[in-house]
This record gives C-alpha cells, structure tokens and sequence, in this order.
C-alpha cells in the first residue's frame, strides 16, 4: 500500500513537471499547444447569419456540388473587414422551393449577402447585413466565386462575382452603394464561371481579370451520371466538354476587352475551378495558373507582350509526381520554405493526395508532397478552400484546408446531404506539415461541406482568421484564438503608379539575424474566394522578436520599382504608399 | 475395498475426462474472446437501400446475403470485401477485411487487402502495419513489400521505403513498380544520377511504363537536361492511356470481379479504335445488355451503325437513348451526321440545332450546320456557324479550313488566307487539301507566285499520303499557275 502510494505520489510528481514543460513550449513557436482551441467558430455569435441553399431538386445539377465562394474586403473603408457570401438557387426555372431536397431553413434568404463589420467604429465583432442598401444581391444566377480588386484606382474595392450564368461587376461608389456595370464592362457573356483573379498582367497600372471556366454543363443539357456501382451521382468533371479560361484587358475607361485568343488563354482547355497569379518563373512579370478538375493544370508565363505561354508540362506543375491529373480545385501560393519564390498547393479529391509543389525559383517544381508529410493526410478527404497562413504567428506559414465531398459518403448514406468532412490544418514545422486537426479544437471536429474559404485579420487582433463556407450549410467564422499572443505585424499597399491595391507586389521583411520573409499582395487564391489584402507577417514571442527585432520592410513594386520602409515597431499594421518609401536599388 | 478400487481405477480417467473437457473450455472460451472484438457488419445493411446497376447490384446482394448465412466464414466475408472494393466503396470493403482478417488471423490475402485498403483512405499508420502483418506470414509475395515501401514513402518514412524498395527487387528485380519507387525515393533524397537509372530500369522493363517516363522526364529536367525531359514527356504522353503492367495479381482480382458494363464498353471502345467496327458493335451491344443505362454504348452504337450502313439499328438506338436521357448533346450530333450523310439536310438540321440547345458550347455541330448552310447556298449564315465554332473550340481545323473555304466563296481572300494559313501548321493528310485551299486564296487575292508555290507544296504532301487523284488535280493547277506565271 505504502509503495503503492509512494509510485502514485512519484507518477503525479512526474505528470506535473511535463504539464508545466508543455505550458511553457506553447509560448515558443516550435510545435503548437495540443488540446488547446486554435479557433472558434463565432459566426452566429456575430451576426454573420447566413445560410447556403444549393437549390437541389433532384436533378443533379454540377454547379450544385460546386459552389460557393465568399470574400473578405473592406468595402466601406473604414479599417475592417466586411463579409460577401455568394447564394445558391434553383436552376430549374420550372421547378420552385416546394420542389427542393432541402428546404431552406426559416431565416434563409435568397441571394447573396454583404455583411458590414462593426469591429470600427463601435470596438464590438459584429456584422450586420447591408445587401439590399448595398445593391449586391446578385442577378438571379447561381453564385460560384468572387474577386476583388479596385479596377478603376478610385480607392474602392470592386467585386466581381462570377456566375453559373452571367457574371457581374459591381463597382463601388464610395459611398456604401453598389452600381452593376456588367453591360458597361463587356463581362455579360453567359458561361459556367468558376474562380477569377484581378491581376495586372500588363503592368498598365489597371487591374485586368482572369476567370475560369469549368465545363460546357447547362440545365438543357444535365446528363444523368452514376457511381462506379451504378447509383445516381453528380456528373463529373468530363462528363461535359472542357472549356478555356477567360483574360480580359482592362482598358482603364471601365471596360474589359475578351483577350483571351490574343494573349493565348484561349489555346488549352480544362475544367477551371482554382486560379492563382503570382510571378512563377522570378522575371518580374505576373503570371497565371490555374488549378483543373481531372485535366493538367496549367501554367501561363507572361511572355511581356501581352501573351502568354503555356508550360505546366516541362514545368512539373501539370501533373502530380506519378504523372496524374488530379481533381485540382483549390489553390494557394505562396514562399512556404522562405526561399524567395512562390510554391504552389493544390487540392484535390478523396483518394487523391493534395499536391505541394515546390518552386526552383525558376518556375520549375516538384511534387514534395509526400517530402513534407501532406500526402497520406489528404487522401481521405475532398479538398476545396485553402492558402498558406501563419496562424500561429511564429514566422512560418501554416496551411488550412476546407473540406467536403463531391460524392456520396457510404457511411452517411441515408442521411439528407451525405457529403460531410472536417476541415484540416496543418502546422508548418520546416521539414513537415504536421496535421494538428484533432487537436486543434472543437470546431475542427464539426464535419460540413466545406466550399469556399477567405483568409484575414476579421477582428483586427494580429491573428489570421477563416471565413468558410460549406454547400447547403450555414457560414462558418472561425476566429483565430491563439496568433494574437504571438508578435506580428502587417502592411497595407497603397500604388499610386501601379495598381491602387498593389496587386502583384512583393513585400519582404528583413529581421535581424533571421532569413527574410516574403510575401505577395493579393486577394486571389484558395477556392471561388477573396482574401484580405493586407500582407501579414508572424514574428514570433517576445524572446524571438527581441531577438531578431523586424528591421525594414521593403516592396517592389509590379512595375520593377523598389522602396522600402523601416520598421520601428511590431504588432501594427503599415500604410505603405508607392513613392513615400526610400528608394531601394 | 472393491469400491475403493473402482473409484481409485475411475479417477484418473475423470480427472483426464475433466481435464480435457476443461481444456476445450478453455478453448472455446479463448476462441470466443478472440472474436469478441469482430467488426460486425450491421453498416452494411445500407447496401440494401443503395441503388445499383443491375448485374452489380445482384453481385453484391448475392454476397451480402452469403455473409448473412455464414458471418463467420472468412472467405465469405472477404469476398464481399473484394467486391466492395471493386466497386470503390473502401470503408466497406475494410471492414469486410476486418472481419474476415479477425476470423482468419493466419490468411495473408484479408490482411494484406486491409492494409491495402486502409492505404488508400490514407490510414497509413494502420495500413503500414497491417501490411507488416500480412508479411510476417508470407513474405515471399514481393507486391506486398513494394506496397509497404510505397506507404513508408507517403509517410514520409525515406530509409525504410528506400530499404523495402531495395528488397523487393532484390526479391524480384523485374518489378517495373519497384525500380520506380526506388527512383522516386531517391529523387526525394536528391540522388537524382541513381533516381534517373533506376527510373531508367523500370522502363527498360516494361516500355509502356508511363508512369517511369513522366518520373525521368522531370529528373532529366532536374538535372538540365531538358531535350531528354522532352522526349520523356513525349513517350509519357503516348503511352499513358495504354494499360499498364499488372503486378499485383491479389489487387487484379479485385478489379477483374467487375460486373458491369463499363468494361464491355471499354472493350467496345478499344475495338472500335482499332477500326474493328463489328466486334467493337458487338461489345457495345452486350455493354447495354449489362447495364441497359449506358447512354455512351447508344451514342457509339449510332455512329457504328451509321458506318456499317444500318441507318434504322441507327435509328432504334438513338430513339431508345433520349428517352432514358434527353441530355446527351452527342446524341443528336451522331444522329445528325447521319441524316447528313443521307444528306436528309432539313431534318440533320434541327438535330444539329438540338445539340445546340442542349451544350450551346458545341463546336462540331456549329460545323455540321455551317456546312448544311453551305451546301444551300446561305454562305453568310455558314460563315457565322463556323466562326461561332472557332469561339468555342480555337483549335478547330475543319471549322477553320470550312470557313477558309467559304470565303474564297464570297471572295474575302485575305481574310481566307489568315484562316487557311492556320491550317497547314500541322503536318498530316490533311494538310493537301488545306494547302490546296490556301493556293486557291492566294490566287484569288492575285498572288500567283505564292499559289504556285502552295500548290507545288500540296503536291508533294498528296504524293506522300499517297492521294493519287488529288495529285493529278494538283499537277494540272500547277501547269496552269506555271504558264500564267510566264505569261507577259
């Protein structure tokens, strides 16, 4: 009994050294906190109330399995982010809500949602719907993806929203109102649209757009599809022809001109549902991949003259390392290993590895992905939103992925949308990506139908947080709850030569002692959504920041220009203006 | 006494007796506490509400009421798993395997099949084990040890992988798949001399090893060789929709207990390829009798019969397929085709327009229309057909040559040549006649010179593609061209 107690006495002893050991590598970066809640999902908490309606009637319509997307923007410029949900409909126009699957639920209204964030001035995390004042309900399509970007330089974010349909251009008016110029833009052509990116590929100083195209599907022409077992399914991707991405030219008088045969966009099909713009190949010059559903991707390199190449074949960044084409649907880029160039990670389907692609700083990759541990930990799940994040803010980025099948889940047959997974994330460990799923709190556990995901700081903490939208369910906020004990900072671009957002710029801190950190200003990327625009970088705990204090922030600019800023403090966010910096040879 | 005896003499045979008797207690018991942890296999019972394709659904119904009747055989129970597994349903199939594994814990198949699949739902530590376990029973089946590298190396696991890799082809270094894993762990390691031979071996071995190909292209890449990258690429792209080696034979029949009509369809369609129009009729035919949903085995069925000149076996598929599916833009346009054949214009017409209305994306019908409207003399209304074709499908040569074509018609020359010029940039049997075309434009536009030449061009490619008669077309052009060339 006695030597009973004393083992018990010695046991507790030792379980109470480890706990206190394990509090304290919380707050050094190097592995995360287990058990601990990473996020929360405080979308009800704030109002953010919205629910997806896939307008299922029994037909199997594709973009029902497909969408939809969401961004993050501050559309009233007053310092936070608002919130744009895009909606489902009913693509049978003789069928009614009578006639759905799935009956929305009471509060549930038809198209798609602004939700202002009064984070500024009031202090609270509290969203309000202002659609209807806003003007951007939508047309009555079926909603798939949203890109912003400030086409015009007047200082206000723009959104795009594309459509299984028509797409729309929204244009903002300064003043908390919305003006459709779609007509005026010349974006009125009717398509199955899926993802799209502002980008400026000709270094105009305009905002052009890239927008892809996933199949030649229409209601007319829905083809009854089935299993391999011979059960109804949804179509897949080749079950219609293919279809090319679309390149519009921003004339800067408000107009987009369809150059996509010109600059040779119109060249090579496949089934678009991801796209992401970023300079592959480091010649300067913005360029364009897009992630397709069971075809290569592909790889457009800026050739400098308004056209662009194809090359994701001699690139490796056509196919996965055994030489498959994946289902790619999301997409991130990003300097993941911090070697100065843009590595790509793209989703995938079940049974099918997410892909890592890593940058030779010459636009050549290689499929790492089984290199950094995200091979097997994929394979179980259908992958739609993702980017590379440091959600931790020790200085490396992090990767989230929103999940969701596309086809019927045996062990959930019998259920009403039997599609449902959890969400992933994984730490960035340097040689690894460590999945800390199950640890990373209840919200991780919740299993939805993950669609569309937007990245940024919603509550102006420091932290990067998630917006994730899940097929026929309700919005999801996951609020990040753990980056904040972390030091940061952020940068906001302002271009006065190039394109107000500063789109396409790359951003680079120096630290002292510590390898640079690159980032790239955007709003693209991840699945059918649109991120925060501001850079953010983690910097660590206080012993590391004192350490390696952040010493200057330099961008350069799309057009070749380089300044840079010095940085005297951490844990803010900077207003970066292009000419107001020192200039940088 | 005698009773002391009796009972001395019957104690020991009792006591044997009791021993015995407790001992197949004791058995059973610990055989029955070896199965108190058998999966069961009440998830299945979704199956029965499940909806199949015929014969499929009879398969696995068949061998699911088996299980019912014998849910400790693990034959039965395995083979269902096979079946699911077949059919891809892996969380059903691994619990089949559990089970049948559980019940026979010495069969190396249920337990090598449970790491297999449990690989595939990317259970990797489970399936790395299980995999373990199916060789320390049999580690003479060398696909086995190339399964396990092949999760070591999905794990991140590089030595092991490289270490399993290197056994199995010890074991057996014909294994295209091994030297293939070999080379990819080496390439993971940046080895990329010993990844490149390796790489090197597996095609060596098996020529269509598309996989290998594509894995040496982007190592000669790696290593600045970007003219053999090419070439890799090249054969990588020509062979990777030939079947590849099957070196799994417990994994092969898995996949050769299919029942459906996918496979006789794919038949049809290897058949059909190689211009075996009868057979590959005849593998559609049985696909339909097999599934009769396969709306593909009707499109490919309307347009056998239209060759084979059977315009009304043409007919009965096509009407039977919009019924089961109004959908199928491709239906219409293989039925269109042959109304135009018959050249039934007016109502090849409206088929064509169906098609239109059903995937308003549809190149090769804007083409079909556009040639219906060329042939009655509306050249305008075809030109718009096969420009709307163009927008669909930039790529489009007979669109582009048609178009090219209609307006030599309407003596829009230049823009003629700029469409035909497009056409000769590929080099095949077609290329005569679009040369053909571009030197009718260029005649047109008053560039004799450049026709001559053309058509001189033309020529020599009929002469290769052995077109006698449009060679001597081409030879008279030519002599007219030479003397108006001559002439003052």
């Amino acid at each position: 009994m006695t030597a009973w107690c004393r083992a018990t006495g010695f046991s507790f002893g030792v379980i109470a050294v480890l706990a206190i050991g394990w509090m304290r590598a919380a707050g050094t970066g190097a592995r995360p906190a287990e058990n601990v809640n990473l996020f929360e999902d405080v979308a009800a908490a704030t109002g953010l109330d919205f629910q997806h309606f896939i307008g299922a009637t029994g037909s199997y319509f594709q973009p029902e399995i497909l969408g939809s997307g969401v961004a993050l923007l501050d559309y009233d410029g007053d310092g936070d982010l608002d919130v744009y949900v895009l909606q489902g409909t009913i693509l049978d126009r003789t069928k009614s809500l009578k006639d759905v699957i799935f009956t929305p639920p009471q509060k549930f209204r038809p198209g798609n949602r602004l939700f202002r964030n009064e984070l500024i001035p009031t202090g609270k995390l509290r969203f309000v719907d202002v659609t209807d004042e806003a003007g951007v309900g939508g047309n009555g399509a079926y909603g798939m993806g949203v890109a912003v970007g400030d086409y015009d330089n007047d200082g206000h974010p723009d959104i795009l929203v594309t459509n299984f349909g028509r797409n729309i251009l929204y244009h903002n008016n300064g003043n908390g109102t919305f003006t459709d110029v779609t007509y005026a833009a010349g974006l009125e052509a009717e398509s199955f649209y899926a993802s799209a990116a502002f980008l400026d590929y000709d270094r105009d100083g305009y905002l052009d757009l890239v927008i892809t195209r996933y199949n030649a599907f229409t209601v007319p022409g829905n083809k009854k599809c089935y299993s391999y077992a011979g059960g109804r399914e949804y179509c897949g991707p080749g079950d219609y022809p293919s279809l090319s991405s679309k390149l519009y030219h921003n004339d800067g008088h408000g107009h987009f001109l369809d150059v996509s045969q010109k600059a040779g966009i119109a060249a090579s099909v496949g089934n678009g549902l991801g796209v992401i713009c970023a300079d592959f190949n480091g010649d300067g010059w913005i360029d364009i991949y897009v992630a397709n559903d069971k075809t290569p991707n592909h790889l457009w390199i800026n050739q400098h003259n308004g056209t662009f190449k194809e090359t994701a074949l001699i690139a490796g960044a056509a196919y996965n390392g055994d030489g498959k084409a994946l289902s790619g649907m999301g997409i991130t880029a990003a300097d993941f290993d911090n070697d100065g160039d843009e590595d790509i990670f793209v989703t995938n389907l079940t049974g099918e590895p997410n892909t890592l692609y890593q940058n030779d700083g010459s636009g050549i990759f290689e499929d790492v992905t089984n290199v950094f541990g995200l091979g097997h930990a994929t394979l179980s799940s259908t992958g739609f939103g993702t980017s590379w994040f440091d959600y931790d803010n020790d200085g490396r980025l992090d990767l989230f992925v929103a999940n969701g099948e596309v086809r019927t889940i045996d062990s959930q047959r019998g259920r009403s949308f039997p599609y449902s997974q959890r969400n992933q994330l994984f730490h960035n460990e340097s040689a690894t990506f460590r999945d800390v799923t199950a640890h990373a709190g209840p919200v991780f556990q919740v299993s939805r139908v993950g669609r569309g995901a937007a990245f940024g700081d919603v509550d102006n903490d420091g932290d990067i947080d998630i917006v994730v939208t899940n097929a026929n369910g309700p919005v999801q906020l996951l609020l990040n709850q753990v980056g904040s004990r972390n030091h940061w900072l952020q940068a906001l671009l302002q271009g006065v030569r190039t394109n107000r957002d500063g789109y396409g710029a790359i951003v680079v801190l120096r630290r002292k002692g510590r390898p640079p950190l690159r980032r790239r200003v955007g709003t693209d990327g991840s699945y059918l959504s649109a991120h925060d625009p501001r850079v953010h970088f983690g910097l660590g705990t206080d012993a590391e920041l004192k350490e390696s204090p952040p010493e200057s922030l330099s961008v350069m600019w799309p057009d070749g220009y380089k300044e840079s800023w010095e940085v005297r403090k951490p844990d803010r966010v900077m207003r970066l203006t292009e000419g107001q910096g020192k200039a940088v040879r | 006494m005698r009773v002391q005896k009796w009972l001395r003499n019957l104690l020991p045979h009792l006591a044997s007796r009791a021993i015995l008797t407790l001992s197949l207690a004791c058995m059973l018991a610990f055989a029955q506490a070896d199965l108190s942890g058998l999966p069961d296999l009440v998830s299945l019972q979704e199956i029965q509400q499940e909806e199949f394709e015929p014969a499929v659904g009879e398969q696995i119904r068949l061998a699911y009421s088996q299980t019912l009747h014998e849910p400790r055989n693990a034959e039965v129970v395995g083979r269902l798993g096979m079946i699911l597994q077949c059919y891809r349903k892996y969380e059903l199939a691994e619990l089949c395997y559990r089970r049948a594994s559980t019940l026979s814990p010495r069969s190396f198949r249920w337990v090598y099949y449970l790491g297999n699949v449990e690989g595939w739902t990317g259970k990797n530590h489970d399936a790395i084990d299980h995999v373990r376990k199916a060789m320390r029973i049999d580690e003479s089946y060398t696909p086995a040890r190339v399964r396990l590298a092949q999760l070591l190396f999905e794990s991140g696991d590089m030595q092991q992988s490289l270490k399993e890799y290197e056994e199995s082809i010890r074991q057996n270094p014909r294994l295209a798949a091994a030297h293939l894993g070999r080379g990819r762990v080496l390439a993971a390691r940046g080895e990329w001399p010993d990844a490149i031979a390796s790489y090197r071996t597996a095609c060596n071995l098996f020529e269509h090893h598309a996989a290998s190909h594509y894995a040496l292209a982007m190592a000669y890449r790696k290593t600045g060789d970007e003219a053999k990258a090419l070439e890799e690429l090249d054969l990588y792209q020509r062979f990777k929709k030939t079947p590849q080696p099957a070196e799994d034979p417990l994994v092969d029949a898995i996949n050769s207990l299919y029942a459906g009509g996918n496979s006789h369809f794919a038949n049809g369609s290897s058949l059909a390829q190689q211009g075996m129009t009868k057979e590959a009729a005849i593998a559609f035919e049985s696909a339909l009798k097999v599934n009769p949903r396969l709306i593909m085995a009707h499109v490919n069925l309307i347009a056998i019969y239209s060759d084979l000149g059977l315009p009304d076996k043409a007919e009965e598929h096509f009407r039977e397929a919009v019924k089961l599916d109004p959908g199928w833009a491709e239906l219409y346009y293989n039925w269109g085709l042959l109304l135009f054949r018959e050249r039934r214009f007016a109502e090849a017409s409206e088929i064509f327009k169906k098609a239109i209305e059903v995937n308003p994306n549809y190149a090769n019908a804007y083409v079909q229309l556009g040639q219906i409207l060329d042939e009655g003399g509306r050249l305008g209304e075809a030109q718009q057909h096969f420009r709307l074709a163009l927008e669909n499908s930039p790529g489009n040569r007979q669109a582009r040559y048609l178009l090219g074509a209609s307006l030599i018609r309407t003596a829009q020359f230049d823009e003629a040549i700029a469409q035909l010029l497009e056409t000769i940039k590929v080099d095949d049997d077609k290329t005569p006649v679009c040369m053909q075309a571009l030197a009718v434009a260029f005649q047109g536009a008053g560039d004799v010179k450049k026709a001559l030449y053309y058509t001189q061009q033309a020529r020599e490619r009929a002469i290769t593609h052995k077109m006698d008669e449009l060679v001597v077309q081409l030879q008279r052009d030519i002599d007219r061209l030479s003397a108006e060339t001559k002439a003052p």
